[in-house]
C-alpha cells in the first residue's frame, strides 16, 4: 500500500529508507587517484594514434617502376586474350567448377532423355498365342479331321461352360451346312 | 614531355573509333591506374594478388568498354569493376583453401607484417589490422571514404548502397576501428 501511494503520489518524495541512503557514495578510488589523473589523461591524449596523419601517409609499396610497366601488361594480356580462339574461352568457362558440375547434369538429363524417348517398345505376346500363319504352315489343321474337331469342342465344353452353347451351335451349323473343317484352313 | 590530359569523353570517343582506340585505351590505363590499383591493394593486400586484380579488371574494361553508355562516369563504372573483381577474389580464395571468409580476413592481417611491399609503422599496421577486422562491405566503405577521400555520393553510385546506409555504415566502421586501436 506504501509504495502505491509513493508512486502515485509525487515522485521528488522518495520512500524514506531510499531517502536515507540518498547522497551516501559506497564506492572508493584508490589513495591520491584524483591527483594523478589530470596526468594520466594528458598522457594519454598526447600517445593516441594520429589518424589525421595516418590517413596521409601510404604504407604500401609496390616494386620499383610498376606503374610504368603495368599498362604493358595488359597490352599483353589482352593481345593474347585475343588471340584466344573462341571455342577455347568457351571450353575454359565450360571447365569452371561451377559450370561443370551444371554442364555435366544438364548432360546427363539429356543423355537419359534420349533414351527413354527412343527406347524400343517390345509387346510381348503371350507364350501360347500361335498366328494364322503359323497354324497354317504347321500343317496342323490338314491332319485335322472333323472328329478330332468335335473332339477337342467337346474338351473345350468340358473347360469352359460358359461357351458350351456357342460350341453346340457352331457344331450343328457345321452338321446342317455339311462343311469340311479342313476348308476353315484356307479362310483363316 | 607531359601527356595531353584528356578528358572521360573525349577519351571514349577515341576508344569508339578503330583506329585511336588501343592509344585511347593506353590513355585510360594510365589516367586511372593507380587509383583502381590502390582501391584493389587495400581489399586484396598483397602486391601480388592486386596486380592479378588489376590486369583482370582492365581486361574487363577492354571488353565492356564499347557498351559503357555514359549513364554514370567512367571512374565509378571502373570502380564497381573494381569492386566486385576484389571480392570475388576473396570468395575465391576462400573457396580454394576451405576457409571461412572472416578466417581469409585473419590470414590477410598477419600477411601483412610479413609483407615486403607494407612499409607502415606500429600504428599503421594497427590501424590495417583494425580495418581488416571490419565486414568486407564496411571494410570497402571505410577505405573509400577514409583513405581515398571519396564523398558518399560517390561511393553510392560506385556500391548502389544509398548514402544513408553509407553513412550508418562508415560510422559504425570508425566506432570498431577506435575501440579496436584503444582497446589495449
Amino acid at each position: 500500500m506504501k509504495s502505491e501511494s509513493f508512486l502515485q503520489g509525487d515522485p521528488e518524495n522518495l520512500p524514506p529508507k531510499l531517502e536515507q541512503m540518498k547522497g551516501h557514495n559506497p564506492f572508493s578510488a584508490p589513495e591520491g587517484y584524483f591527483d594523478q589523473l589530470q596526468d594520466s589523461i594528458q598522457s594519454a591524449i598526447v600517445n593516441l594514434p594520429d589518424f589525421e596523419s595516418v590517413s596521409k601517409t601510404q604504407p604500401f609499396e609496390t616494386p620499383e617502376g610498376y606503374f610504368e610497366k603495368l599498362p604493358l601488361a595488359i597490352r599483353k594480356r589482352i593481345e593474347a586474350e585475343e588471340q584466344t580462339p573462341a571455342w577455347k574461352e568457351w571450353l575454359q568457362i565450360l571447365l569452371r567448377p561451377g559450370f561443370s558440375v551444371a554442364f555435366a547434369s544438364v548432360a546427363l538429363l539429356c543423355i537419359l532423355g534420349v533414351k527413354y524417348f527412343t527406347r524400343e517398345i517390345v509387346v510381348q505376346s503371350p507364350q501360347n498365342f500361335i498366328s494364322s500363319t503359323d497354324l497354317s504352315n504347321s500343317g496342323l489343321l490338314s491332319d485335322m479331321d472333323d472328329t478330332m474337331l468335335y473332339e477337342a469342342l467337346d474338351g473345350e465344353n468340358s473347360t469352359a461352360e460358359n461357351t458350351s452353347e456357342d460350341n453346340s451351335a457352331i457344331e450343328q451349323y457345321l452338321i446342317d451346312n455339311d462343311i469340311d473343317p479342313t476348308q476353315l484352313e484356307s479362310h483363316l | 614531355m607531359p601527356m595531353t590530359e584528356y578528358t572521360d569523353s573525349e577519351l571514349l570517343q577515341q576508344f569508339r573509333d578503330e583506329t585511336t582506340r588501343h592509344y585511347a585505351f593506353n590513355l585510360i590505363v594510365r589516367k586511372y591506374q593507380q587509383r583502381i590499383y590502390w582501391h584493389i591493394r587495400r581489399i586484396v593486400i598483397s602486391h601480388d594478388d592486386a596486380n592479378d586484380v588489376v590486369q583482370n579488371v582492365f581486361i574487363k574494361v577492354w571488353k565492356a568498354l564499347d557498351g559503357f553508355r555514359e549513364d554514370s562516369q567512367l571512374y565509378t563504372w571502373m570502380y564497381r569493376i573494381a569492386t566486385n573483381e576484389s571480392i570475388t577474389f576473396l570468395n575465391q580464395k576462400k573457396r580454394r583453401f576451405a576457409i571461412p571468409f572472416s578466417d581469409v580476413e585473419h590470414e590477410l592481417s598477419n600477411s601483412l607484417s610479413n609483407d615486403v611491399y607494407f612499409s607502415g609503422d606500429k600504428i599503421q599496421l594497427k590501424l590495417q589490422q583494425a580495418v581488416l577486422k571490419l565486414p568486407t562491405q564496411q571494410r570497402i566503405v571505410f577505405n573509400m571514404k577514409y583513405f581515398d577521400g571519396m564523398k558518399y555520393e560517390e561511393i553510392s553510385a560506385v556500391l548502389g548502397v544509398t548514402v544513408g546506409a553509407l553513412k550508418a555504415s562508415y560510422h559504425h566502421a570508425v566506432k570498431k576501428i577506435e575501440k579496436y586501436i584503444l582497446g589495449d
